[in-house]
């Protein structure tokens, strides 16, 4: 829930009313009040300060702002905006610019209805103008004790602007009435003297402020993280590099006389493949290391009586003393050879077990 | 508002710009840094398949080198006389021994001879292969059958197929 305070500034009366808002809802919660003599100070203002408060808004005595009558000739409130620099040029004291001035279409004082003269034909505008330097001392005094306020408005005005001959009698409205008044200001504001160079900024400085502090925490992160990823990447390069430079060293090593390399594992494999041709032609079988692999995995159980090879199969024939050697000798030999199996095994005559295993000489 | 915020004041837009600039600096380097990754990997496992190939290759040429050797260093007239003399020092008679066919395989040329040795013991036929398979000659063994005898289980008919190479 927003708390909200609205400072309502009389010449005699300083009071703080503290709202709630709730959704749209405007609730009074709190009231405090402190009287003014003379001028008012840094001193007066701290006992309003409130840390739950998270806006101010200001309502200022009549006596501060020049009020001024004007008609014109159409009720465009953007188009009297405009326009009303130029009429007030003249009928206030010194340069327009020294002024910061909003308005407000007013009731006529000949109107027995008391309802806004705007019509097509025109209206009648009340300006309120407030010498820049003062507002400037007022907004400065107000934030010295952290209680900028957001809009500056006036409750007498607007009260008063029903009746334009009612603002310059001395009429003392009662608390409630006045705190309803602000309530309806928190809603619609009559009029807001914060305006060009001296309107509020707080939000925005605030937006800036943690913008910034955002931006540059984010940006201290990825420096961070790119730095660790930049260091990733110039070590991933250097090994990338290094392996090229291994696989390059590999292949002309091997082969010395090819002067370019495009892709060296394929070329590698194909003058490879060249090779290998050349060694089934001139290689044959090597028959002694295939006698010497097959005796080096026989044991005493085991007799050998036929072998057979043709440099695709190789085909051993013998007898056993039971079935689970030929078993236990098939899984010694498929440690030198590949695709080993029993072709046939039986019990002979003789109590032993007959044997044939088939079995591929491995690839190098 | 916020967008108005930062296009208005000209520190905090450097701040954005700043950080908009580092972001794509980070992604752009991780993107690179991830792509160099994989790129690593598979020249990891292309080097380690260069390693393996590069035993294989050694190996290979120092077989094809030795027998090309051969090649070039002995004359003989054919297979079979070839086959003859090294049965004759081994103190050996062929039941068969006989010319095949002879073919060109690219570069080289191989004469085929059939051998059959009935009544050989295991030892001799050992010392046999091993002549053949380390020969001056350049011959090679193309298939061989060891079968045992009715007769003796100890006594053993040879019968291969040996090829002499030439260019």
């Amino acid at each position: 829930m927003q708390k909200i305070g609205f400072i309502d500034w009389t010449e005699k009366k300083l009071s703080l009313y503290i709202f709630e808002k709730k959704g749209n809802q405007y609730t009074l919660t709190d009231t405090l009040s402190l009287p003014v003599e003379g001028e008012l100070n840094q001193s007066s203002l701290a006992s309003l300060v409130k840390p739950s408060i998270e806006q101010i808004y200001l309502s200022v005595p009549l006596n501060l702002l020049s009020i001024r009558e004007l008609s014109f000739p159409f009720s465009d409130k953007n188009k009297i905006k405009d326009t009303i620099s130029y009429e007030l040029e003249g009928i206030l004291l010194g340069n327009i610019s020294n002024y910061s001035v909003d308005s407000l279409i007013s009731a006529s004082a000949d109107s027995p209805s008391g309802e806004k003269e705007s019509s097509e034909s025109g209206s009648s505008v009340l300006a309120a103008c407030i010498e820049k330097p003062k507002l400037r001392g007022i907004i400065s005094l107000f934030s010295s004790v952290g209680l900028e306020p957001i809009a500056i408005t006036s409750i007498d005005l607007k009260f008063y602007s029903k009746n334009i001959k009612m603002l310059f009698e001395s009429h003392n409205l009662g608390e409630k009435i006045r705190a309803e008044a602000a309530k309806e200001e928190l809603v619609n504001l009559t009029i807001n003297l914060r305006q060009d160079e001296l309107s509020y900024k707080g939000d925005t400085e605030r937006i800036k402020k943690s913008l910034r502090l955002t931006g540059i925490l984010i940006f201290l992160l990825l420096l961070i993280f790119g730095s660790g990823v930049t260091m990733k990447f110039i070590s991933l390069k250097k090994e990338h590099t290094s392996i090229i430079e291994e696989i390059n060293a590999i292949y002309y090593n091997a082969f010395p006389g090819d002067a370019k390399i495009v892709d060296a594992v394929r070329q590698f494999k194909g003058n490879l493949n060249f090779l290998t041709e050349k060694k089934t032609i001139l290689g044959g079988i090597s028959a002694l290391d295939i006698l010497l692999d097959i005796a080096n995995h026989k044991n005493k159980d085991i007799t050998l009586t036929e072998f057979n090879a043709d440099g695709e199969n190789t085909i051993i024939k013998g007898t056993a003393t039971s079935f689970e050697n030929v078993d236990a000798f098939k899984n010694t030999l498929s440690s030198s050879f590949e695709e080993v199996r029993v072709m046939d095994s039986r019990l002979s005559p003789d109590r032993k077990i007959s044997f044939s295993i088939i079995m591929k000489d491995k690839i190098s | 508002m916020t967008g108005r915020i930062i296009l208005s004041d000209r520190y905090t837009l450097i701040i954005i710009i700043a950080v908009i600039l580092a972001l794509l600096f980070t992604a752009i380097t991780f993107i690179s840094v991830n792509n160099l990754e994989r790129k690593n990997k598979e020249l990891k496992k292309q080097l380690t398949e260069m390693q393996r190939l590069k035993e294989e290759f050694i190996h290979i040429k120092a077989l094809v080198e030795s027998k090309e050797k051969k090649i070039g260093l002995t004359r003989v007239s054919g297979v079979v006389p070839a086959l003859e003399q090294m049965l004759n020092s081994l103190g050996l008679n062929a039941k068969i021994i006989k010319p095949l066919e002879k073919k060109r395989l690219k570069e080289f040329t191989e004469e085929d001879a059939e051998l059959e040795i009935e009544s050989i013991d295991l030892n001799k036929v050992v010392n046999l292969l091993y002549r053949i398979e380390n020969s001056p000659v350049p011959l090679k063994i193309k298939n061989v059958a060891v079968k045992p005898t009715f007769k003796n289980p100890d006594v053993f008919i040879l019968s291969m197929t040996v090829s002499l190479i030439g260019k």
